[in-house]
């Protein structure tokens, strides 16, 4: 009877180390993610066209897909995927540019 | 004795349940990264960037809203991210020295209703003196002047900024970013040199008392000479 609760015991023991190993795996990984959004909206706050916008994210944020308009400029994985409407005031044209990041 | 070992089955009960309720859990959440998604800065960018827009091409209340609804219905397929947009209104205003444009959005976050505002600055001084410009064969008289040209970007999702330093001629928060666009003359005929941070040293045709500059986002600067 004893070995038998010592074996429970070890189970729950072994069961609660599975569940915080996933808990762990779960976790966001929130830098690359917030870096990437604050790369959009840097991108936004800087630029009115479209080229300008697609400059100021190469330099500053490592993406894996980029989309303008729905046709793929950089294919890739679309882990987490953020997007901007462009607003080009010179030409009167709306751009819509879709930025995926892996995690 | 007999009541002791029914003590330890009622334990080995309740540690087997205990088991089964933690491997069903695991079960239940597969070991994948989740993502947090963060909007509030990134919608402050678009609607400012909006906003702007707005401004360039000639701004009103019902131009705005028609603006924020297309936005709104990108923001269906998009991912866009935007807290819903509550309001949103312009005001121009347009002073013996200095004309103001204010673009406000009333946005609804998980704190309740907040505001999301552009202001754009343009202030002239006075007349420091007078010269002639021969450009493309026509003279000009042009007179010149200073002028403080900045934007101010207001939301509650930016960090403090340290703005103190700017000669922004309009109260804003700490939370408000100031920046300074760089400005030209399309025409030609104006001449425009920046002397400082939003500090510009301008010479307009004599014969105007309000002349148009354009910034770097396509907004118009209107320098009001007294």
């Amino acid at each position: 009877m004893r070995h038998l609760e010592a074996l429970a015991i070890a189970l729950v023991y072994a069961v609660t180390a599975a569940l915080m190993y996933a808990t762990a795996a779960r976790q966001a990984v929130p830098v690359h993610q917030v870096s990437a959004e604050r790369a959009v909206a840097y991108a936004l706050l800087k630029c009115q066209t479209a080229p300008c916008l697609l400059d100021s994210l190469n330099q500053s944020v490592s993406v894996s897909a980029l989309y303008v308009n729905g046709t793929p400029v950089t294919s890739g994985d679309a882990w987490v995927c953020y997007s901007a409407i462009v607003y080009d005031a010179f030409n009167g044209t709306v751009t819509r540019v879709r930025v995926c990041a892996r995690p | 004795m007999r009541g002791r070992r029914r003590r330890g089955q009622f334990a080995l009960l309740g540690v087997i349940v205990l088991a089964v309720t933690l491997l069903a859990i695991v079960a239940s959440r597969p070991p994948e990264p989740a993502f947090a998604f963060e909007r509030g800065p990134m919608q402050s960018a678009q609607l400012i960037h909006l906003a702007r827009y707005c401004l360039a091409v000639g701004c009103g209340n019902e131009t705005l809203r028609s603006l924020v609804r297309d936005l709104q219905a990108y923001n269906a397929s998009e991912p866009l991210l935007m807290y819903p947009v509550l309001d949103a209104y312009y005001k121009g205003d347009v002073s013996s020295t200095r004309a103001v444009d204010h673009v406000s959005f009333t946005i609804q976050t998980l704190r309740g209703p907040e505001a999301v505002e552009v202001v754009v600055v343009a202030q002239a001084g006075f007349v420091l003196n007078t010269f002639s410009k021969n450009y493309h064969g026509v003279t000009y008289i042009l007179k010149n002047t200073t002028l403080t040209y900045c934007h101010v970007y207001t939301s509650p999702f930016f960090p403090p900024q340290q703005n103190t330093l700017l000669p922004c001629p309009v109260a804003h928060g700490a939370n408000a970013v100031v920046y300074c666009p760089r400005i030209h003359d399309p025409s030609g005929v104006a001449e425009v040199k920046q002397v400082g941070p939003c500090t510009w040293a301008v010479a307009i045709p004599i014969d105007y008392n309000l002349y148009t500059l354009y910034d770097e986002f396509g907004v118009p600067v209107r320098v009001v000479v007294p």
